[in-house]
């Protein structure tokens, strides 16, 4: 045993040069190769927790429509990071939040609401003025969260005071009053049943829904000092259709009067985390397809640091590649060195076994020797990761594309297989002792 | 004591040793029985290829037989594993070869300390037995020397050396004096002879010189793997 450490080391200090270029190739190689692992596993890390901390957080969609063309195919929204104060708003429209609802509805909350104001609907000209009705159209999971109880299906709920202005539509239109567009022109009562454009009378349920505070503002749910408290939407001027409603609109064009589009998306838990990794990034990137002349912008910090993470990410995969093929090499390079060794030292072995060793032990012997060289390799480069990142970041070779370095190692490794090979192929340890009767 | 009287040391019973390349199957040895008794010095000739070296490479435990038995001491070595045949090795046989085969990296003394190393002995007790080794086969002035600045004939002195380190029962010597001149040559020739008469060394000497085979205890003759005179 002893004896056996003496002639590795004798065998290293012989063979110095050698092994201190497999060994600082194999470093170089480990260190690349633990700056990237470092670098993969800490992005992925941040991206994680960030990730999770956005579980219940709350992305927000609302806007107006413009005053233009005043279609509800051009309705322009933006989506809000209501958690990050210095978010940036996202403008969408009505088909992509579809497109969006389509897709991420398992993984998210999707409140979605568009309200029409409808103010004036008599003729300011005749010096009558009747109050507003707000027509708004949402879905399920937007009307339980604005007023805190489910929507029958198929039943139209009828503000107190939008009633009204929808009667004294009513009873101007049989008076042969003049009305201003579009007021009463597509929703309108008749023998108290509420009539829409296409002509589908529905009964309506009247209904009064305000928080205890009985404000007249409306509202929806808020957070104070992590307190949920919640309040109910006030219910007295709005007139509420299903979403689905809406879809059969796209096309109509309105005059005047704004349409408000809002919906919140709610990533739904950690289970799903998976999927919802990077849901805004996907939902951003959809909305840039959908809409390419739109700049979408959300959740900078987020999304600068996933943009810079994706962005170094092909280059760290070329960089990782370029280290285990350094690596490889290094090892395929040892083990041939090793082979061309014990090729040029067949006699010494033979007589090393003439005198009390066995062909195992020389093995061995070799094999740690080729260890030693890769543990103080992989050692060596671990402790020097961090110096070789900040030597790459200097030199900029980090920003530099490690194709050509690939192409060099391949074509290197290459080479070094084929000296291997051959250097097996002139091998036969149990040819060994033969040698030395050839010798003689 | 008569040599008769005197025990075997190696002991071969229809010893057969084939090699095979290929599909072509090559006799080496056939059927060799052969006795060397314990403080013989014994020489083997025979022409090229007679299989001279394939038999003392039987007898050292560096190659197996392809049938026969061979007994050294009384015990079977054929029955030995590789770690056990390697020990024999180390502590039986001392061999000597034609090409002297001396490490050029390392210098006189831990070139004879080489079999004392696989023997377990540590690096100072390796030294002082080395230093001796040399000092018996007279080269006591050349331990650090390397072989590359030594005489072929100072370099076979030191390969006999190293064969003789670790006290072996027996030494084989493979045409110890093929590389070398003649004045050389008998140098070694003395050597052997002097170890064997005041160590009592077991010898077997492979050799093409029949003036050298003259001076051994015994002649073996080989001629296409067999023994035809002893």
């Amino acid at each position: 045993m002893r004896y056996s450490i003496e002639r590795i080391l004798r065998g290293l200090w012989r063979q110095k040069l050698a092994y201190a270029i497999i060994l600082v190739e194999f470093a170089m190689g480990a260190a690349i190769f633990t700056m990237c692992m470092n670098y993969l596993v800490t992005t992925r890390e941040l991206l994680r927790e960030y990730r999770e901390s956005r579980v219940g957080q709350e992305i927000h969609i609302q806007g107006y429509a413009q005053e233009d063309s005043g279609e509800v195919g051009d309705t322009e929204s933006w989506i809000v990071d209501t958690k990050d104060e210095h978010a940036t708003e996202i403008q969408i429209d009505y088909e992509t939040y579809h497109a969006i609802y389509e897709k991420y509805a398992e993984d998210m909350d999707i409140l979605f609401s568009a309200c029409r104001v409808e103010e004036w609907l008599v003729s300011e000209e005749d010096n009558i003025c009747a109050p507003a009705v707000v027509v708004q159209y949402m879905n399920e999971d937007m009307f339980r969260y604005l007023y805190g109880f489910d929507r029958e299906q198929d039943k139209v709920y009828l503000g107190e005071e939008a009633y009204q202005a929808l009667m004294t539509v009513q009873r101007a239109k049989e008076n042969g009053e003049i009305l201003m567009e579009p007021a009463g022109a597509d929703i309108w009562m008749e023998d108290g049943k509420l009539v829409t454009a296409d002509g589908r009378k529905r009964s309506c349920e009247i209904v009064h829904v305000l928080n205890e505070d009985q404000e007249v503002v409306a509202k929806a749910r808020y957070t104070e000092e992590d307190d949920l408290t919640e309040t109910h939407t006030d219910m007295r001027e709005v007139l509420i259709l299903p979403v689905e409603e809406m879809q059969e609109i796209p096309g109509t064009v309105y005059d005047f009067g704004s349409l408000y589009v809002s919906a919140n998306l709610t990533l739904i838990d950690r289970d799903r985390a998976g999927r919802a990794d990077d849901l805004v990034p996907r939902i951003i990137l959809e909305l840039t397809q959908a809409k390419p002349d739109t700049m979408y912008v959300a959740d900078q910090t987020y999304l600068e640091f996933k943009q810079q993470v994706d962005s170094l990410k092909n280059d760290t995969y070329h960089w990782l590649l370029l280290s285990v093929s350094m690596i490889l090499m290094s090892g395929i390079g040892c083990v041939g060195y090793l082979f061309m060794q014990m090729n040029r030292e067949k006699h010494a072995m033979a007589v090393a076994i003439a005198y009390g060793a066995t062909y195992r032990r020389i093995v061995i012997e070799k094999l740690i020797t080729v260890g030693l060289v890769f543990t103080a390799g992989a050692g060596i480069g671990i402790l020097l990761a961090p110096a070789f990142r900040g030597i790459l970041i200097y030199t900029g070779t980090l920003q530099q594309s490690a194709e050509p370095y690939l192409i060099l190692g391949a074509v290197v490794a290459w080479f070094t297989i084929l000296a291997v090979m051959l250097g097996i192929h002139e091998i036969h340890g149990k040819e060994i002792i033969k040698t030395l009767r050839e010798e003689n | 004591m008569c040599k008769e009287e005197r025990m075997a040391v190696i002991a071969l019973k229809g010893i057969i040793k084939n090699y095979r390349s290929g599909k072509i199957k090559t006799e080496v040895l056939k059927d060799v029985d052969l006795e060397i008794k314990e403080g013989e010095f014994v020489a083997v000739t025979g022409r090229s290829g007679c299989g001279k070296s394939t038999l003392l490479n039987i007898m050292g435990g560096m190659d197996r037989q392809t049938d026969g038995s061979y007994q050294f001491m009384g015990k079977n070595v054929d029955r030995l594993k590789d770690r056990e045949l390697a020990e024999f090795r180390n502590q039986s046989i001392g061999f000597v070869f034609q090409a002297f085969h001396l490490a050029q990296e390392l210098n006189a003394m831990d070139n004879v300390a080489l079999p004392l190393g696989y023997a377990g002995v540590g690096i100072r007790e390796r030294r002082k037995r080395a230093a001796e080794a040399l000092e018996l086969v007279g080269l006591g002035t050349k331990l650090k020397a390397h072989p590359n600045r030594m005489s072929g004939g100072e370099q076979q002195r030191v390969a006999i050396a190293r064969a003789i380190v670790n006290h072996p029962k027996v030494l084989l010597a493979d045409e110890p004096t093929g590389n070398l001149d003649r004045e050389n040559g008998e140098m070694i020739m003395e050597l052997l002879q002097r170890l064997h008469r005041e160590q009592g060394l077991t010898i077997v000497m492979v050799t093409h010189d029949p003036v050298l085979a003259e001076r051994t205890d015994r002649l073996i003759t080989m001629l296409d793997g067999r023994i035809v005179d002893r």
